[in-house]
C-alpha cells in the first residue's frame, strides 16, 4: 500500500526552508551587512518568520495529492540560493567588490587598478595577514609631512558645491557634537559615525579647519592627482550592495608609494581646506599613517540624518 | 503494472461516449478484465451486454464519501483487474481520488478531464474552485463540441489551459484512433513518453552540472570569480533588500483581493471623473514602501479589475510622493531642498497626465490586463481552506499572500539577475561615453534609471553620486523616471499587464519626462 504525495507542496516548503535558513545564517553570522543596510535587518527578521509560516502552512498541503505537477518554474528559485551557497560573501572585502561601482564615485578608481589589486592581494586572499599586529607595527608611524598646497589641475570632487553653498554664510559650529570623541586632542572618529562626520565635514568644511582627526581608512588613488596623494575614506553604503560608493578625503604623504590600494590604515592628519578644480574641499595634511586590520563589517552605513 | 486512467468532467461533458470509443479500441482488447468505476449518480448510457463483450466490470459509486483508502484494495481482491478506469465526477474533489491509497503495483496513468468547448470559459469563471483543480491535475484536456469556435478562440482555450498547468496537453477531439496525443497516453506505453520527458530533465541537469564546472574553473581564474561574485553579491544585495518590502506587498494585495469587493475599490477610485486622479496620485503618500512592494499592490488591483488610468497614476506618482522617498530626497541634497519639492510635484505631473492620456485614449483595464489574469486571481474559492469565519479569513489572507509571493519572487530574481549583470558592466561603458552635451546627458540618465534597477527610496543618493560629471536636471530625471521605467519593475509588471502595453507606458512616461524636464532645464 501506498499513498502519493503532493511534490509541489514539498519542493515548496524545501525553497522556503533553505530561504529562511540562509537568511537566519547572513543575519547571524552578520554576513547580512555585507548586501544589505543594517537598518532592513528587522524587515528581514520579520520575513524568516514569516517564510517559515508558510513553510508551515504547507505542511498540510503534503498530503493533499497532485497528478501532473508542473515543477520546472521553480528552477529559477535555484538560483539565488545557488548564488548565495557559491558565492558566499565572506569572501568578498571592499578591495574586490567596489571596483566597477567606484567608477561612480568621486575619485574614479577604474579597472587597471582592480587588475593590479587582484594580482597583489589574491594569494592573501581576503584576510589581511600583517604579523605585526595594527597600531604596534608602525611601519610607517611619525613620518608626517607638510603639505604645500597647490592643488590644482585635479578634475573632480564629491560634494563640492555643497561645501561651496553652505560654508561660506554659516556661523555654526558643526564640529561640536565630535568633541565626546576628542582624545589627547584628537578627534577619533569611530564606524558609527563616520558617515555622519564626513558629511558634516564636506557641508561644513569651516567648523572643522585646523581640527586634528584620526580614522580607519582603505587607501583609494587619485588617476588625477599627484603622484604622493591620495584618498583616505571608506566605502558608503545607503540601502544595499548595489549603491555602494567609496568616498574619501585627500592626504598626502610621501609613503604613498609603500601604499597600496584598498589597504586599511588608521590615518591621523590635520584638516585643513584647498582648492580643488575650482571649489574648496577639505585636505588631510601632517598625515600619520598606521597599518591596521580590516574591520569585522568594512562597509560604513549612511543613515542619512 | 496495473494502470489506472481517470476520465474526468462534468455531467453532459461527454465522458461515457468517449469512454465507450475507448473501450472499443483493439488496444483494450488483450485486457481480460477491465474495472470500470463510475461516480455518476443516477442512469448510464452504458450498454450492459457490450460491457460484458469487452469484459468490464463497472463498479458504481453514488457519493463523494464512497472513495475510501479501501476502494482499490477491495477492487483488487474482488476483481483482479488487469486495468482499472475511473469515470469521475467532475463536482467532486479530484485530489481525493488522487490521493487514495493503492496497491502497490498499481499506478496512477492518465487523468483525462472532458470539457465542453462552449460553456469552458463560464464554467471556469463561476466553479473557479472545482475546475482549477482538475485542469491543475490533468494529463490531458479533451475539448468537445468545438466546431461553432474558430481557431482563434481555440488557440485562446489552449492558452487558458497551459497558464494554469503548462505540462498539460490539450486536444480537440474528433475521434479516437486519430488523436494522436490521446492515443500516445493510451496505447503506445507511457515510457516512451517517460523517456522523452526524463531526457528532457537529464538535459536540464547536465546544463546545471556544466554550469557548476564553468563556475569551479571561474574559482582558478581570480580575476573572473571576483567579477561574478561581485555580480551575484549585488543580485543577492538587491533581493536581500526586497523581501521584506515584496512579502508586505504580497499581503497588502491578499488582503485586496480577499477583503474588499469589487465594487468598493471602484467606487472609491472612480467618483467624480477628473478629480479621482488625485486621489490616485496622492494616494502613494499612505503606502510608505518601496517601489518593488508597490508592484504586487498593483498587480492586486488590477485583478480587482480598477480602472486601468487611475490604477497607472498611482503607480507612477508612488514612487515619488512616498514619505520616505522625500526624506531620502531631503538627505541627499541638503543644499538644495526644493529639489524634494521638485520631485514631488513633477511624480505627480507625470502620473497624472500619463492617466489623463490613457483616459483620452479609452483604454480599459481588460484590454490591457494579461488573459491569464483570471486563473490568478486569488478568492478564498480557489484557496483551498481549512477554516471558517475569522480563521478562516486569516487563513485565506496568508494563503493568497503566499500564492502572491510565489508568484511575484519569480519576476524579482529575473529582475535583479538583469540588473545585477547590468550594473556590473554597465558603468565601465557609461564612464566613456559621458559628454557635455546636455540631451545627450538626458539620454544617459534615463536609460540609466531603466536598466540600474535602484531602489526609489535610495536612487536619490545615487543620483548625487553622478553630480560630478552630470547637471542637475539630468540627475533629476534618473531619480524622478527611475522607477517609472525601472527594468525590474516592468518585468515584474508583466506577470499582469501585457508586454505591448507596458512599452507603450514606458514611450508616454519618456515623451512626459522630455517635456517636463525640458521645462525644468530652463529654470535651472
Amino acid at each position: 500500500m501506498f499513498r502519493r504525495n503532493n511534490k509541489e507542496a514539498i519542493i515548496q516548503i524545501i525553497l522556503l526552508l533553505a530561504t529562511a535558513c540562509l537568511l537566519t545564517y547572513a543575519i547571524i553570522s552578520k554576513e547580512a551587512t555585507y548586501y544589505v543596510h543594517p537598518r532592513f535587518f528587522l524587515g528581514i527578521k520579520v520575513s524568516i518568520v514569516i517564510i517559515v509560516l508558510f513553510a508551515i502552512s504547507l505542511l498540510s498541503k503534503i498530503h493533499k495529492a497532485r497528478h501532473n505537477v508542473s515543477l520546472r518554474r521553480y528552477m529559477i528559485f535555484v538560483i539565488p540560493l545557488a548564488a548565495a551557497i557559491l558565492f558566499p560573501a565572506s569572501g568578498v572585502s571592499g578591495k574586490e567588490t567596489t571596483m566597477s561601482i567606484s567608477n561612480f564615485s568621486p575619485y574614479k578608481n577604474n579597472q587597471v587598478n582592480t587588475d593590479t589589486n587582484n594580482n597583489t592581494n589574491s594569494n592573501a586572499g581576503n584576510t589581511y595577514d600583517y604579523s605585526e599586529g595594527t597600531e604596534n607595527s608602525s611601519s610607517y608611524q611619525g613620518d608626517s609631512q607638510s603639505f604645500s598646497g597647490d592643488t590644482t589641475n585635479i578634475n573632480s570632487y564629491p560634494d563640492n558645491d555643497a561645501g561651496l553653498e553652505t560654508s561660506s554664510d554659516d556661523s555654526k559650529d558643526y564640529s561640536e557634537q565630535y568633541l565626546q570623541y576628542e582624545k589627547d586632542g584628537v578627534m577619533v572618529i569611530n564606524d558609527d559615525i563616520f558617515a555622519q562626520w564626513y558629511c558634516d565635514l564636506y557641508a561644513h568644511p569651516d567648523s572643522f579647519k585646523g581640527k586634528r582627526c584620526q580614522y580607519l581608512a582603505q587607501v583609494y588613488s587619485m588617476d588625477d592627482g599627484k603622484p604622493n596623494q591620495f584618498l583616505a575614506g571608506r566605502y558608503f553604503m545607503v540601502c544595499c550592495i548595489a549603491d555602494l560608493v567609496g568616498y574619501g578625503i585627500i592626504c598626502e604623504s610621501d609613503k604613498r608609494s609603500q601604499l597600496k590600494d584598498d589597504e586599511w590604515i588608521t590615518v591621523t592628519g590635520t584638516i585643513d581646506e584647498c582648492e580643488y578644480n575650482g571649489s574648496v574641499a577639505p585636505i588631510l595634511k601632517d598625515v600619520t599613517i598606521t597599518k591596521a586590520q580590516a574591520p569585522d563589517i568594512v562597509y560604513v552605513y549612511y543613515n542619512g540624518n | 503494472m496495473i494502470y489506472i486512467d481517470i476520465i474526468t468532467g462534468f455531467l453532459e461533458s461527454g465522458k461515457t461516449t468517449f469512454i465507450n470509443e475507448l473501450l472499443e479500441n483493439e488496444a483494450f482488447e488483450e485486457y481480460n478484465k477491465i474495472v470500470l468505476v463510475i461516480c455518476e449518480a443516477g442512469f448510464t448510457q452504458y450498454d450492459e451486454n457490450e460491457l460484458k463483450r469487452l469484459n468490464v466490470v463497472p463498479i458504481f459509486l453514488e457519493n463523494e464519501s464512497d472513495l475510501t483508502n479501501n476502494l482499490f484494495n477491495s477492487i483488487e481482491s474482488k476483481y483482479c483487474p488487469d486495468y482499472v478506469l475511473v469515470e469521475y465526477n467532475g463536482t467532486w474533489n479530484i485530489s481525493k481520488i488522487i490521493g487514495l491509497k493503492t496497491p502497490k503495483f498499481y499506478k496512477l496513468r492518465n487523468i483525462i478531464l472532458i470539457s465542453n468547448a462552449e460553456s469552458f470559459d463560464n464554467q471556469l469563471d463561476n466553479m473557479a474552485s472545482l475546475m482549477q483543480p482538475h485542469i491543475l491535475n490533468s494529463d490531458v484536456v479533451v475539448f468537445n463540441r468545438f466546431k461553432k469556435l474558430n481557431e482563434k478562440a481555440q488557440k485562446k482555450l489552449a492558452k487558458v489551459i497551459k497558464n494554469i498547468n503548462p505540462k498539460t496537453k490539450v486536444t480537440f477531439y474528433k475521434r479516437f484512433r486519430r488523436d494522436k496525443i490521446l492515443k500516445e497516453r493510451f496505447i503506445m506505453s507511457k515510457d516512451s513518453d517517460e523517456k522523452l520527458s526524463n531526457m528532457t530533465t537529464d538535459i536540464e541537469i547536465s546544463a546545471l552540472l556544466i554550469l557548476c564546472y564553468a563556475v569551479i574553473c571561474v574559482f582558478r581564474e581570480q580575476n573572473t570569480y571576483t567579477y561574478i561574485q561581485y555580480m551575484a553579491t549585488v543580485f543577492l544585495g538587491i533581493l536581500m533588500q526586497a523581501i521584506p518590502f515584496i512579502l508586505l506587498g504580497a499581503f497588502i494585495s491578499s488582503i485586496i483581493q480577499i477583503f474588499t469587493s469589487n465594487g468598493w475599490i471602484m467606487r472609491q477610485i472612480s467618483k467624480g471623473r477628473w478629480y479621482s486622479f488625485l486621489i490616485a496620485a496622492f494616494a502613494g503618500i499612505f503606502m510608505p514602501i518601496c517601489d518593488c512592494g508597490m508592484v504586487p499592490i498593483i498587480s492586486g488591483l488590477l485583478k480587482k479589475n480598477t480602472p486601468l488610468p487611475q490604477t497607472m497614476t498611482f503607480w507612477l506618482s508612488s514612487s515619488a510622493v512616498s514619505p520616505v522617498v522625500i526624506l531620502s530626497m531631503l538627505y541627499a541634497f541638503p543644499d538644495k531642498p526644493y529639489l524634494a519639492v521638485v520631485r514631488f510635484i513633477a511624480g505627480l505631473f507625470i502620473g497624472i497626465t500619463v492617466g489623463l492620456i490613457l483616459k483620452l485614449f479609452n483604454l480599459e483595464t481588460g484590454d490591457v490586463v494579461c488573459q491569464t489574469r483570471r486563473v490568478q486571481r486569488i478568492g478564498k474559492d480557489i484557496l483551498d481552506l481549512k477554516y471558517k469565519g475569522l480563521m478562516g479569513k486569516i487563513e485565506a489572507v496568508f494563503a493568497g499572500a503566499k500564492v502572491e509571493f510565489f508568484r511575484v519572487a519569480e519576476y524579482v530574481i529575473v529582475g535583479a539577475l538583469i540588473s545585477a549583470v547590468l550594473q556590473t558592466v554597465l558603468p565601465q561603458t557609461m564612464k566613456n561615453i559621458i559628454g557635455q552635451n546636455i540631451i545627450i546627458q538626458f539620454v544617459i540618465m534615463i536609460a540609466a534609471s531603466m536598466l540600474m534597477s535602484t531602489c526609489s527610496t535610495s536612487n536619490a543618493f545615487i543620483g548625487r553620486s553622478f553630480s560630478n560629471n552630470f547637471s542637475t536636471v539630468p540627475i533629476l530625471s534618473f531619480i524622478i523616471v527611475g522607477p517609472m521605467l525601472d527594468l525590474k519593475n516592468m518585468i515584474m509588471l508583466s506577470e499582469i499587464l501585457k508586454k505591448r502595453f507596458l512599452f507603450f507606458l514606458a514611450f508616454l512616461v519618456i515623451l512626459e519626462s522630455i517635456i517636463v524636464f525640458g521645462a525644468l532645464s530652463f529654470c535651472f
